[in-house]
């Protein structure tokens, strides 16, 4: 399936605007609530009869408030790679978005994603919603067949000049790589060359970056 | 030092009166504005010692205040509010001339220790440290 770019961009953008919005939505939440809070630090200790669950209440708005803003961050990065040119991308970033944005799918069955990031940056030319959907496509496919309490693992490596980024299951699974592969190409145009990808042992996808 | 004075621009109503109420909680004078225009109009006529400039609003955004800023050489240290995505314009308003930038949304004690830190770097004399 091809998208065109126009759209790809225009639903980026209004995504993007959208994200941005809410953002706004959470900052005066939060300031309403931080308001709560310091009514009830600067005021007489008695004018407040509920006090303690004012404060406990305040603080389940505030944990909700940072929980929906990193949803909406993430998806906010999210929106701004809708784009199929080639770009430098911070592949530390990319993987942070999309498995933050995959952990819904992975907990619906009680499976954990876990991301082992660098302190460097990471950084490739290619088309970020490919390798985003490369990645979402390898770890999905764990997430489908694996049982609950199983674990996937996503690591980046810079291997010399080059970059990899492994999808590893904690399960066996009984997929061959020419299965993988196929089923890859099927779902994802994958027009970038420098981009190739191994299935590799049924448990681990590698995807190689390659620096020409 | 003396009381410090601060103008917060935002077309978030809700935030900035609420921002405002907590600031003047604190001790910190507070006026509020929505938009770039009226920002200018208060900058000239009752300066504060910081502005908290959003940089994403509708008609004049927060860069473009700045430009104008720049080009009446109204000295005031600028700390910008930015989203997730405006990180680069945070950035573009450095080259500006704004002071520091926060993302949204924003730590209180945070945006008071930089205000005073945007305060001390714009004249150290005059704010006593």
């Amino acid at each position: 399936m091809t998208i065109d770019k126009n759209k790809l961009e225009f639903v980026g953008k209004l995504t993007a605007s959208v994200s941005h919005e809410i953002k706004n939505v959470f900052a005066s939440i939060k300031e309403l609530s931080g308001l709560m809070e310091d009514l009830i630090e600067f005021s007489d200790e008695s004018s407040f009869s509920h006090k303690d669950k004012i404060i406990s209440a305040n603080e389940k708005i505030n944990k909700q408030v940072q929980r929906g803003n990193e949803i909406v961050k993430n998806f906010n990065s999210f929106a701004h790679m809708f784009n199929d040119n080639k770009t430098d991308v911070n592949l530390n970033n990319l993987l942070d978005v999309i498995v933050n944005i995959s952990k819904r799918f992975a907990s619906n069955k009680n499976i954990q994603l876990e991301l082992k990031s660098t302190s460097e940056d990471f950084k490739f030319e290619t088309e970020p919603l490919t390798l985003m959907q490369i990645v979402f496509h390898s770890m999905n496919l764990f997430i489908e067949k694996l049982n609950a309490n199983e674990k996937i693992t996503i690591t980046l490596d810079k291997i010399e000049e080059n970059y990899r980024i492994c999808i590893h299951s904690s399960y066996i699974l009984d997929n061959s790589e020419e299965e993988f592969i196929a089923n890859t190409n099927g779902n994802i145009h994958v027009t970038d060359p420098n981009i190739s990808i191994k299935y590799l042992d049924n448990n681990r996808v590698e995807i190689d970056l390659n620096k020409n | 030092m003396n009381k410090l004075k601060v103008l917060i621009v935002d077309d978030e109503q809700d935030l900035v009166s609420t921002l405002g109420e907590r600031l003047e909680m604190r001790g910190i004078q507070t006026q509020v504005c929505t938009d770039g225009i009226c920002a200018l109009d208060i900058m000239k006529k009752n300066p504060p010692n910081v502005v908290v400039l959003d940089v994403i609003m509708p008609g004049m955004g927060g860069l473009e205040v700045l430009d104008v800023m720049n080009s009446m050489n109204i000295k005031i240290p600028v700390v910008l509010l930015t989203g997730y995505g405006s990180k680069k314009k945070g950035e573009e308003g450095i080259k500006k001339g704004a002071y520091d930038y926060l993302m949204k949304p924003m730590d209180i004690d945070e945006l008071i220790s930089v205000m005073k830190e945007a305060i001390n770097s714009n004249d150290p004399q005059e704010n006593g440290n």
